[in-house]
């Protein structure tokens, strides 16, 4: 029995809530967790007569992200009504974009090489949010209805769970990257929808389905490989794939058809009357082009080649844009040459101190010590003031408290004893209690110095410079002949 | 006068969710099409030379990015049918064995 090669192939819809104050049509405040229906106002829960005013700052976000991802902006573009009837859809139709998207084309170039094109992006409102209590009723909340959203649509490029996963991973690298979402999965603020169908090789491709309800990075990679698995099944078996949307079950990790209610598609589009044609002018694009950051695959290629940085420190520094932004700032305040002591400082004390329970900031930019501050101690050690190890201590009351770190080093008694003589009496004492030393590193055993350092540095408490210690050690053997 | 059939009545009743039997349908059909045809009258203007508009006004305005207050709670939710601790009630959007989820289409 010859197998037969199964090809997935795999497109995605991801929905991201832009980061703006206010909602995209109404001034009510843009902000996950408030009570329900605090956040909303004539506009937004479509009462008659309301009228809906762009957010511009909504608009350029849009248009950033579109930058960012490398798409053709239109000249112009602009709303229509999408008609559908549910609960969390006051108006009775949702402010879209159809024929006319603010953008079309682009793509991201994922690590592997491979290249996911990007069919287009549009602007729209999100709708409410619905909750099913165990009764016969719904509840509705509509401080999400109106929210700003961009909505992606890739091409079917994709061909594995992980490509997926590679490409929603990169996407959302970018949106952070250029400011336009915080693409907060469990605030809801990236949504994905998942396109699939599998044919065998050589042969054309069949019937895709939708996957909706996919509300982590993991779920994704569970709902593909599962219908991947389903459709392969149901085509061995000789059944057919009905063109549908299904629902991903996270707890049951399988895919069931919805309602058919929701499956309807007749949207009946037309232009929306109440909002004229949005315009792109030349300056507005390019004042967003000039907001772009540089992407984080860049940086991250320019810390190896530029700073000699490895690859995983590299891939943590720009893991976030706030951390490699704090990074760049220590490194412009550094001499050459630092990069190394700074990213150590950084991945090892100050995100191990974000990360527990001590600190009190979430993010880099909240702590109190500032990267000119990094740059300060790092100089601390380059030129002797301190050892490395004094650094960490140091480092660690910096981001509790924002104090300078010459005054810490002070306070805290960590400068190393650069006198000569103080460093001489301790060398001789060390000498005199471990005389065999003497003989084992005349006789070429130079390691056996080390048992002498140890007793030095102990007798220092660690202030002393470690090179001046085995530099005198090495003077008074040798001057003992 | 021929109507819409009667399929194309009823589902366009099903997509705006009103209640339309067979019956109804045969009546309405050609209802629809005396007002379609009424229409037409609009398409004997001369609009050559006249850019096509959907908009009432063709100048867009914007807002900036600034908080506004809400409305107070009461005044939208207390005005609903049957609120709920702060929500609107509605009747059960979706069938029972999916209970728990948040439904919803964006
Ligand atoms: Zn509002």
């Amino acid at each position: 029995m010859s197998a037969t090669t199964w090809v997935p192939v795999i497109g995605l819809e991801v929905h991201c809530q832009l980061g703006t104050q206010t909602k995209l049509f109404c001034g009510c405040a843009n902000r996950f967790g408030a009570e329900p229906n605090t956040l909303t106002c004539p506009v937004c829960t479509g009462q008659p007569g309301a009228l809906p005013v762009l957010n511009q700052h909504a608009f350029d976000l849009a248009l950033r992200a579109a930058l960012a991802l490398g798409c053709d902006i239109a000249p112009w573009s602009k709303f229509d009504r999408k008609n559908y009837f549910y609960c969390d859809l006051p108006k009775g139709y949702q402010i879209s974009q159809y024929d006319r998207p603010y953008c079309s084309g682009g793509g991201i170039t994922l690590a592997s090489g491979k290249h996911v094109r990007l069919t287009r992006i549009h602007m729209e409102e999100d709708a409410g949010k619905a909750v099913h209590d165990a009764g016969n009723t719904t509840r509705v909340d509509l401080n999400r209805a109106g929210v700003p959203l961009i909505e992606s649509v890739t091409e079917a490029d994709m061909t594995s769970s992980e490509e997926a996963h590679a490409y929603l991973v990169a996407l959302k690298e970018i949106l952070q990257y250029a400011g336009v979402s915080d693409c907060d999965m469990e605030k809801g603020s990236l949504r994905c929808d998942v396109n699939i169908s599998v044919h065998p090789e050589d042969e054309p491709w069949r019937t895709k389905v939708e996957i909706k309800n996919l509300n982590s990075f993991r779920n994704v990679s569970l709902a593909i490989e599962h219908e991947i698995g389903r459709q392969i099944a149901a085509y061995e078996a000789g059944a057919a794939i009905a063109q549908e949307t299904r629902l991903f079950d996270p707890d049951r990790g399988e895919t069931r058809t919805m309602r058919s209610k929701e499956n309807e598609a007749d949207y009946r589009y037309f232009p929306e009357p109440d909002l004229p044609p949005i315009p792109v002018d030349a300056a507005l694009l390019e004042r967003e082009r000039g907001l772009l950051p540089e992407p984080a695959a860049e940086r991250r290629a320019r810390y190896r080649t530029e700073l000699g940085l490895s690859e995983y420190d590299a891939g943590v520094l720009t893991s976030e844009r706030g951390v490699a932004d704090f990074f760049e700032a220590a490194v412009r305040a550094s001499h050459d040459g630092t990069a190394k002591d700074l990213t150590n400082l950084i991945t090892n004390e100050l995100l191990a101190g974000l990360a527990g329970d001590e600190i009190e900031a979430s993010t880099i930019a909240e702590l109190p010590c500032k990267p000119h501050q990094l740059a300060e101690l790092v100089a601390l050690t380059q030129d002797g003031t301190i050892t490395k190890k004094a650094a960490r201590s140091v480092v660690r009351e910096m981001m509790k408290t924002g104090r300078s770190p010459a005054e810490l080093v002070r306070e805290l008694g960590l400068e190393q004893v650069q006198d000569t003589g103080q460093i001489e009496a301790w060398c001789r004492s060390a000498l005199e209690a471990k005389p065999q030393v003497i003989d084992a590193v005349r006789g070429g055993n130079d390691k056996a110095i080390g048992a002498c350092m140890g007793a030095v540095m102990q007798a220092s408490g660690g202030s002393a410079n470690p090179e001046a210690v085995r530099d005198t050690l090495l003077r008074l053997i040798r001057e003992s002949d | 006068m021929e109507g819409p059939d009667v399929d194309l009545v009823l589902e366009t009743a099903a997509l705006a969710r009103l209640e339309v039997d067979a019956g109804e349908a045969r009546t309405l059909g050609p209802q629809f099409a005396a007002i379609l045809k009424h229409f037409e009258v609009l398409s004997e203007l001369d609009v050559e030379g006249v850019e096509p508009t959907s908009v009432v006004s063709t100048e867009l305005q914007v807002r900036t990015d600034e908080v506004r207050p809400s409305m107070p709670r009461d005044a939208l939710v207390g005005n609903a049918p049957d609120p709920r601790e702060g929500f609107y009630g509605v009747p059960r959007a979706i069938p029972k064995r999916d209970a728990g989820g948040q439904g919803g289409q964006s």
